[in-house]
């Protein structure tokens, strides 16, 4: 046995794909046809294809740097100053991704399961599991992922089979009769979908073998976009756009509706969200252990694991802001962009870095 | 290691402390409905809701329960309301989990009934397969009905709907509620079964038109099979046709195989409705046949005359429905809105007219695959 810790390639998929799926699960049908109509399907395609280039670009970047995380290449390639301000910057936004996140998990627990548990409970517990997990480090984070990944994949691919018979073709031959246009206005909303690949700009340091982040770290992206797009098109061929846009979660529906009186299968809805639990669990600690993390790296420090616990209480009282669901729906559009502008982010790094080492070549 | 021992102890203990339900409801504590019947109030603007009640034992096998069920009858706005004021009545907490199906009264049904349904499409305990039906008379009677084939009529009516519409084409069970969600949201039209209450028993066949969540009229069961075969939901069952006197009386085709597709098309500025019909069958009965079964001839002419008579019932029902209804629960609409996106927007303003000048055309195509035991050979 080897004592070094180190992700698997396997473990590195894994993580990538359980950290993208997490609440937006829940809620991709409705907003990409909120954003695209029936185009929606196309749109979740092709927002795909844009976190794909992203994440792409992340660990092309990572690799110039493969002994550091994002919080210390970017201080290299930005400058002292600028780096520890898009440091900070990451950081904050990954404490409050994590609070989004728990809350939006803790909502949907308390509307779909336990319409009784306090929010707070719901929240702290969950909190705790995470803290406790994020303390094992990276390589428990990994090995959980892999553990988990098969659930979470099966249970969504299974919602989606046993639905799929009810789609109704007809209605996508709507598909593009406003041209591109929609599409493309909706690109940007609809790729905050993916987010969580963020976490690749992570993983660089720990890979087992760093060669292999690129390959099996994009093979992450690809699954969920397979899987966010069977999803929405099942959703959009069984209902339609303007009703899915007008439910809260549709997946959620999609599970309910599958009913088989004669095998005694009523409430697969439940089964989904056990299985759902494991998903938004995984995001909530791969965003917690990039909040500790980088607010270390950004102090100069080494070891995270205290910090996890201060973050704690910061992360909980965010999580508890929001009022009301709009207001957490504004919570969530805000650090959904937050993410994004992060994910653009690493395209002029990845320049000026090129240009440097040009010029250091050169010179 | 006896410090450890310890710790692990502590921590299990905790455990078994933190740990608690506070959502679970004893099974023995919670009142089942599963079924709702909505009636008119004698009150001006109230319904009159009866839930029926499965009693928790009744769900478990092997046990004898002597009252397997009953009916509370509520008077109150709306099923919230109902359910709300049954707390106070009932020592059992309500759920509606278990829900299996929704009779809406004939004249609940003339007014806008929608209005009644935003409950159960808007909350998470009621799924969403929840089959709905129209009454044609009081919705509460049919809850009543004792049942030899099952014990508690919610499930018979629900098990009839679900199940017997792959044998019958008189049957429809295509409307839920998320699929009425959809209907409510878009605008569209749809039909519901119907459920005649005879005495002590029941009778499920044919349909109510339902056109922005107001009854627009009654469909008889080979109105529904025409409705059904537009709209593109045939399973199987039988068909019974009269024949001329020169090949029988009549026949019935026991269908295994069906198709129907019905596409919009767009000819110059007009909307037809192409229908395509594809049955398979086996010959189930005949009366008196007055040639020889097996042979080429007779199937060619049974085959023609048996799609003519189709042809006459799908064109009667669409005819009924488009001009004495108004109605559009062909899903030409909705169809128009994905195969002509262009068209429907520049139409939507008066959609109605253009639908009702809506042409159909059809082509049916019947195969008989056997004619079954007997040849019928004639000298």
């Amino acid at each position: 046995m080897k004592s070094r810790q180190g992700i698997t390639s396997l473990q590195a998929t894994a993580t990538v794909v359980v950290s993208i799926l997490g609440i937006a699960v829940l809620i991709m049908p409705s907003s990409a046809s909120e954003a695209a109509g029936i185009d929606g399907v196309l749109a979740t395609l092709f927002g795909g294809l844009v976190a794909l280039v992203l994440a792409l670009t992340a660990i092309l970047l990572g690799r110039h740097y493969p002994d550091y995380t994002i919080i210390e290449y970017s201080q290299i390639i930005l400058g002292r100053l600028l780096g520890k301000l898009f440091g900070f910057y990451f950081a904050i936004y990954a404490i409050a991704t994590t609070a989004t996140v728990l809350r939006g998990f803790a909502d949907a627990m308390k509307v779909l399961l336990l319409p009784k548990t306090p929010l707070e409970v719901i929240m702290i517990t969950m909190l705790f599991t995470v803290v406790y997990q994020v303390q094992g480090g990276i390589g428990t984070i990994a090995r959980i992922n892999e553990l988990f990944l098969p659930p979470i994949i099966t249970i969504i691919l299974g919602l989606i089979a046993l639905n799929i018979r009810d789609v109704e073709l007809f209605r996508f031959r709507a598909l593009l009769s406003e041209g591109v246009g929609p599409i493309f206005m909706s690109l940007v909303n609809i790729s905050t979908g993916y987010l969580g690949f963020e976490i690749v700009t992570f993983l660089t340091p720990f890979m087992a073998d760093k060669s292999k982040l690129l390959k099996y770290g994009l093979a992450g992206v690809v699954l969920t976009v397979i899987v966010y797009t069977a999803l929405v098109f099942v959703v959009l061929g069984i209902y339609g756009n303007k009703t899915t846009s007008d439910m809260v979660y549709p997946t959620v529906h999609l599970a309910r509706r599958i009913l088989w009186v004669e095998s005694f299968i009523e409430r697969f809805d439940i089964f989904f969200l056990t299985f759902w639990i494991l998903a938004a669990y995984t995001t909530i600690t791969a965003y917690m252990y990039m909040a500790s993390l980088s607010v270390v790296r950004l102090m100069g420090l080494r070891n995270y694991k205290p910090f996890t616990l201060i973050l704690t209480p910061i992360v909980y009282i965010i999580s508890i802001i929001p009022q009301n669901s709009v207001q957490f729906t504004l919570l969530l559009n805000i650090i959904s962009y937050a993410g994004l502008i992060l994910g653009f982010s690493t395209i002029p790094m990845l320049v000026i870095s090129k240009i440097r080492k040009a010029g250091t070549k050169n010179g | 290691m006896g410090k450890r021992l310890i710790l692990t102890l502590i921590l299990a203990g905790l455990t078994l402390l933190l740990v608690s339900c506070w959502d679970q409801i004893e099974i023995e504590d919670q009142a089942f409905i599963v079924g709702i019947a909505l009636d008119k109030s004698d009150e001006p603007g109230k319904l009159e809701v009866t839930f029926q009640i499965a009693h928790p034992k009744a769900f478990m096998a092997e046990s004898q329960v002597d009252e397997p069920f009953w009916n509370i009858t509520q008077v109150s706005a709306d099923i919230t309301t109902a359910r709300n004021e049954l707390i106070n009545k009932i020592n059992w907490i309500p759920t509606f989990e278990h829900c299996q199906i929704l009779l809406i009264g004939e004249e609940v049904a003339k007014e806008e009934f929608s209005k009644y349904l935003d409950f159960l499409m808007r909350t998470f305990e009621v799924r969403k397969k929840l089959l709905t039906a129209v009454v044609q008379g009081k919705a509460r009677d049919i809850l009543d009905i004792k049942f030899k084939s099952g014990i508690i009529p919610s499930f018979v009516v629900s098990e009839i709907l679900n199940k017997n519409t792959k044998y019958s084409f008189e049957v429809t069970d295509y409307m839920h509620i998320g699929k009425m969600h959809v209907a409510y949201i878009e605008g569209y039209d749809f039909i519901l079964c119907r459920i005649v209450p005879l005495k002590d028993a029941l009778s499920v066949s044919g349909g109510a038109v339902i056109k922005s969540f107001k009854l627009a009229g009654w469909l008889s069961g080979e109105e529904v099979m025409g409705a059904r075969l537009l709209r593109g939901d045939v399973e199987s069952g039988f068909l019974e046709v009269k024949l001329p006197p020169e090949l029988g009386e009549r026949v019935i085709l026991r269908i295994y195989e069906s198709e129907s597709e019905l596409e919009p098309e767009i000819r110059g500025d007009k909307l037809y409705a192409v229908l395509n019909v594809r049955l398979e069958g086996d010959i189930n009965e005949i009366t008196t046949p007055s040639s020889d079964l097996n042979s080429d001839e007779y199937i060619k002419k049974a085959r023609a005359v048996i799609e003519r008579n189709l042809e006459n019932i799908i064109k009667r029902t669409f005819k009924k429905v488009q001009q004495e209804f108004g109605s559009d629960p062909f899903r030409i609409k909705e169809k128009t809105q994905s195969y002509y996106p262009h068209f429907y927007k520049a139409n939507a303003g008066h959609w109605d007219e253009v639908y009702r000048s809506a042409e159909l055309e059809i082509s049916t195509e019947i195969r008989i695959r056997r004619i079954g035991e007997i040849k019928n050979q004639q000298d």
